[in-house]
């Protein structure tokens, strides 16, 4: 994802849609971002080794949340 | 969730690269590469001119496109190791690779040298066992 290292670390800490939970992966999780102006999403990819300590799989662009995924956050409560 | 927040739909893409290269009017590549930390497979049938677009079809398959012109230009295969390979005996046994040369390997590295190989019937399987994608791939990468 080169020349995209801001929304990657955006889409970390400011997450929109927000964070979803892999489909066959639990320390798997995907952070989305919705690109301004833009039909399409920035997707970071990131393992947990433990709750608190995680590393970029990887970044790439993306026009959709993919199916199955489950969104840990927000959700309903957090709103 | 119903959308899964879908931005761009399917009938948007575009199609004519594929078409032109399986009618042999249009020169196409066949790249193939596998990210063992992502457990995913690009298949390429085009150089992208701009931006690769991720295009979630059901499940772990996902069509590739150029950001600027809509062109379909490869498919993505996540989970491929984890749940697509298994799910798919003819392309578990041609990934695995074992029953054919006799021999284990050790990395993914030292198999995909081996697979090179087999690159044409591995991205044919491949192609037959996604669904929901365009016909014209079949074409290309089994030449």
């Amino acid at each position: 994802m080169e020349g995209y290292e801001d929304e990657v670390k955006q889409a970390i800490q400011e997450p929109n849609p927000g964070i979803f939970e892999d489909t066959q992966r639990p320390n798997r999780n995907s952070y989305y971002l919705r690109l301004p102006r833009s039909r399409k999403y920035i997707k970071v990819v990131v393992n947990f080794s433990d709750e608190s300590e995680g590393y970029v799989v990887t970044a790439f662009k993306t026009d959709s949340v993919k199916r199955g995924e489950k969104q840990i956050w927000p959700t309903s409560t957090d709103s | 969730m119903a959308d899964f927040h879908r931005l761009v739909k399917t009938s948007e893409l575009k199609t004519d690269k594929l078409t032109n290269a399986a009618a042999g009017n249009l020169r196409s590549i066949s790249y193939m590469s596998y990210d063992e930390d992502f457990d995913a497979l690009v298949l390429l049938a085009f150089e992208p001119e701009s931006d690769l677009i991720v295009h979630y079809l059901d499940g772990d398959v996902a069509l590739l496109y150029e950001d600027d012109s809509m062109q379909i230009v490869g498919l993505q295969v996540e989970n491929f190791q984890l749940s697509f390979v298994p799910m798919h005996a003819d392309l578990n046994k041609t990934w695995t690779l074992s029953d054919a040369l006799g021999k284990e390997y050790h990395n993914l590295g030292e198999m995909m040298v081996v697979v090179e190989r087999f690159r044409p019937k591995l991205a044919q399987e491949i192609i037959n066992a996604a669904k929901d994608i365009p016909k014209e791939f079949a074409a290309l990468f089994a030449a």
